[in-house]
Order: structure tokens, then sequence, then C-alpha cells
């Protein structure tokens, strides 16, 4: 095969891992197989012909109907109400119910609504999906930042606190993170806004999700500056990432700050991560508010091609690149109420 | 009797589908649909069980190819879908523009209508010689080689140094 064809193979089977575990298969495909070889007969028969046509309509689309994804018209829906801290106009309203759409039909959630209702938008789906919608939902404002101090779980800290202004230093003292936490502790240091915690020319105090602490600097490149994002399986790992496309201004920004980082640290770090170096090569990828991957710079990344990794569930990675990709919504959009209701059969 | 059939049967799902799934999903680019069409394909198998000719797995393979083209064929006028963004040729040997171009190889292979997909799983992914494609296809190797030249020019809008000439296909 030649380097072309190659790829194009790669490319393929790229796609035919995102494929995931199919539903369960076997019985209703037997029962529908079955049920026509043996009914056809039976249907030239007299008058029940009518009766048997009218069982292979039903079980055919059944037995058709896809795995458990497929939500029947009247099961539990769940309403997420989301509204912007002060009140917009109908134009940014629109925009975040279209925003929110692109993320809804980027993931293929055929039975998610989007509406906007008064001064909010409300995105109604099945009541299964909850988790996966307040995902979807959340503003998604992405940062770059380098990290300039860090505490793992009950562990020593490490970095330069040296880099790290005042207020932020106090907030970093103050600030107890624990496994699992990836919300409340914004209160600790208040942050009430979004604006606390997303502004890129702050440095900022931040959790992630297993408890370890950060304190970041500044944001050198930004969520804004993505041109494109998708759910990638990264190898050798073979664990899901998000691989991201930056724009120009993005990338020659990546291109000076990796190269920075990687000039002054990454000799002297020699990949332990118990040194000072290692974790100021180090680059925080943060979404509202929380760190959600640490990546080693371990190169000058020229190309605008960033690769978030992380211990990534497909589904996981689907959503992040489902929220990244279209931009972020107006990060003061919050989730203000979740309701359930039955609809009454069609 | 019946009962070890669909004994036989359930155990051929179990340690086929994943793999049968994966080949689903290429072909249509979207996971409920991808249910269907190998639902649909074992259901027809499921009917025939037992006295398939060939291997099970190559008859529910074809099942899925066939469909696929089938759908194309309706759709034969279907506009071309217009791949806005044409990057800059990359150069197949830095790992980096590799990552690239696969991702962007990846967006055009899912924006290929299904047929011209279905030509393309079964020579470069199967590996398969024309004249086997355009049996399990049941069409000309006239046809497999035209349709596979449309798809690979489709690709090459999008990746122009992508580096396969119509000879190159075409043989």
């Amino acid at each position: 095969m030649s380097n072309a064809d190659q790829l194009i193979a790669g490319a393929l089977r790229d796609i035919a891992a995102e494929a995931g575990p199919p539903g369960p298969l076997a019985d209703a495909a037997w029962r529908a197989g079955r049920r026509r070889r043996v009914a056809m007969p039976v249907a030239l028969a007299a008058f029940i012909a009518g009766v048997i046509a009218l069982v292979l309509a039903v079980a055919l689309p059944q037995a058709a109907a896809p795995g458990p994804a497929a939500a029947p018209a009247h099961t539990r829906l769940v309403s997420i109400t989301l509204s912007p801290g002060p009140a917009v106009g109908i134009g940014a309203l629109n925009a975040a119910a279209h925003m929110l759409g692109q993320r809804i039909r980027y993931l293929r959630l055929p039975d998610v609504q989007i509406q906007v209702s008064g001064p909010n938008v409300v995105v109604t789906g099945p009541a299964a999906d909850e988790a996966q919608l307040k995902t979807i939902a959340t503003p998604g404002v992405l940062n770059f930042r380098q990290v300039l101090l860090y505490q793992p779980y009950r562990g020593t800290t490490l970095g330069d606190a040296g880099l790290v202004n005042r207020p932020t230093l106090a907030l970093f003292r103050k600030l107890n993170c624990t496994p699992g936490n990836v919300g409340t502790w914004k209160e600790q240091v208040g942050y009430a806004v979004a604006t606390d915690y997303d502004d890129p020319y702050a440095q900022i105090v931040a959790c992630g999700s297993s408890g370890n602490k950060y304190a970041l600097d500044v944001a050198y490149v930004r969520g804004t500056q993505i041109a494109s994002a998708a759910a990638a399986l990264s190898r050798p790992s073979n664990q899901w990432g998000v691989l991201l496309r930056l724009n120009s201004a993005g990338a020659s920004a990546f291109t000076a700050l990796t190269s920075e980082m990687y000039n002054k640290y990454f000799a002297a770090a020699g990949g332990n991560p118990s040194t000072n170096s290692f974790w100021l090569d180090a680059i925080a990828v943060v979404v509202d508010g929380n760190v959600i991957s640490t990546p080693e710079v371990d190169g000058t990344i020229p190309s605008g091609l960033a690769e978030i990794p992380g211990n990534f569930t497909r589904a996981q990675a689907e959503d992040l690149a489902a929220q990244l990709r279209f931009g972020a919504l107006r990060a003061d959009f919050r989730i203000t109420a979740v309701t359930f209701t039955v609809p009454s059969s069609p | 009797m019946d009962e070890r059939a669909r004994q036989d049967f359930a155990d051929f799902v179990a340690g086929r589908s994943a793999e049968l799934f994966r080949l689903a999903y290429v072909l249509t680019a979207d996971r409920h649909a991808a249910e269907d069409l190998l639902q649909s394909a074992l259901t027809k198998a499921a009917a025939r069980w037992g006295r398939i000719d060939s291997t099970p797995e190559g008859y529910v393979r074809q099942i899925m190819y066939r469909e696929q083209v089938s759908w194309w064929r309706r759709r034969a006028r279907r506009p071309v879908t217009v791949v806005a963004r044409v990057p800059e040729p990359p150069a197949l040997d830095d790992p980096m523009i590799m990552v690239e171009a696969r991702l962007a190889l990846r967006d055009a292979l899912l924006a290929l209508p299904p047929g011209k997909r279905a030509m393309l799983v079964l020579r470069y992914l199967e590996d398969l010689p024309e004249a086997q494609v355009a049996d399990i296809l049941g069409c000309s190797v006239g046809t497999v080689r035209s349709q596979t030249h449309k798809a690979i020019a489709q690709l090459r809008l999008v990746l122009p140094s992508l580096g396969l000439t119509s000879t190159e296909v075409g043989r």
C-alpha cells in the first residue's frame, strides 16, 4: 500500500474505532427473522392474512429500532432551564439556543429539543440523558494556562511561588481541594461569577477532579482561538482525548508558549513529576474554571494542533469536543431549574 | 432444532457483533443508522440461518454493503457535499501534520455519500481487489473503478497532496 492508501485505511480505522459497542441485537433479530419466515406461509391462508400483516407491521419496526438510545415518545423527560445572569436580549438567547443546537446535533441526540422561553433557554430531552445534557449546557469556556503551583491532594506543593501574584497566592493558601469536588470549591475563594475564573488576563486558582490544587498563570491561549475540535483516540496510549485545531492567532500564541516553557523547564524536569520544573512545564487545560487535564510540554508545538489528553471515556471526550467545537456559551448562563415531566401518551 | 439454531445465532452475534457494528458505523457514520443497518442485516441472516451458503459473517457484511450502495443508488442525484475548508497541502511525513491529515481525512470520509464510502471501505479497509468488490456489491468492475475514482477525487479536495492518481486507482 502506498502512503496515501495507508492514510485512507487509517482514517477509516479511526472512524470504526469510534463506534463503541452495539446495543443488544441477537434476540430481536432472531425473533424478527424467524417470525417473518414462519409467518409468510400462514399469511397466505385466508383471512388470517390481515392479522399477520398487522403483527408484522408492529414487529418489524420494533426489531429495527436502535438500541437503548431510542426513546419512545412517552419516556420521562427532563427540562433544563438556562438563565443568563443579567437579562439579555432575544438575540443573545437565540445565539445560545443555536450554539446548544449545534452541540446537540454534533452528538447526534435526535430526541433533544432546545427552545427560547421567556428570558431563558430550555433544553428538553430524555430523563436518562440528564447528566449528559447538563454537561452540554455548561458554558465551555476554555483557557490554556501554565501551571505555576501544583499541590497534589494531601501532598507537597511544587512549582514556583515567585511567579504567582500576592492575591492569587493568598487564594491558593486558602483553597482546599478534595477529590470529586468540581463545583463548590469556587465558593471557598469567592469566585461568584464566571469572570472571576474565566478572565484570561488574571491568574487564578483551581481544583482538578482528583483533589489536586493549582495556581495558574494568565491564559496565553484561549478557547476563542479554537477553529475545530474532535474526540480522538490517541495513539499509542489508546485513550480518548480531544484534538483541537487552533486558528492562526491561537497557533502562534501556542507555539510561543510551548517553546518558552519547553526551553526553560523540560530538560531540568527530566520527566520526574516530583520536581518543580516538571510542573512549570505543564499546561493546565481549564474549562469553566476546572482543571481537566495537565499535559506536560515535551516539545514546541508549531502547527496549531493541540491534543487534550485525558483518561476520558469516549462519551466524555465527545461531550467535551462538542462543548469546545462551536465556541463557548455566554459564560454567565447557568442552570437555574431542572424539572421532570411525563408527557401524556400521543 | 430451532432452539439449537437460535443458540448458534446468538453465539454468532455475541462473538461478531462488535466487529460488524464497527463496519456498520463506518458505512453509515451514525450510531443510530448503524444499529438499524446491523439489526436489519442480522434479521435477514436469522431468516436464512442454516441455509446460508457462504459464512454467516460474509453474508451479513454483504447485506450491509449492498444496502448502503442501494441507498446511494436511489439518491444518485444527491448533491455532492461541498467541503468548505481547503487547508494547505500537508507534507505527509511530519508526525504532527499526519494527525492533522488524519483528522481532515476523517471529516472528509464522513462527508462522502454512503455508497462511495462503502467502495473505499472495501478497497482500503478490507483491502480487497476490484473484482471482489464488484462481486460483493453486485456491480461491474467499471463501476467500482469509476466510483472509487470519484470518491478519491472528492477526498483530494480536502487533502490536495493525497498522492493518489487516476492510474493508481484505475488499475
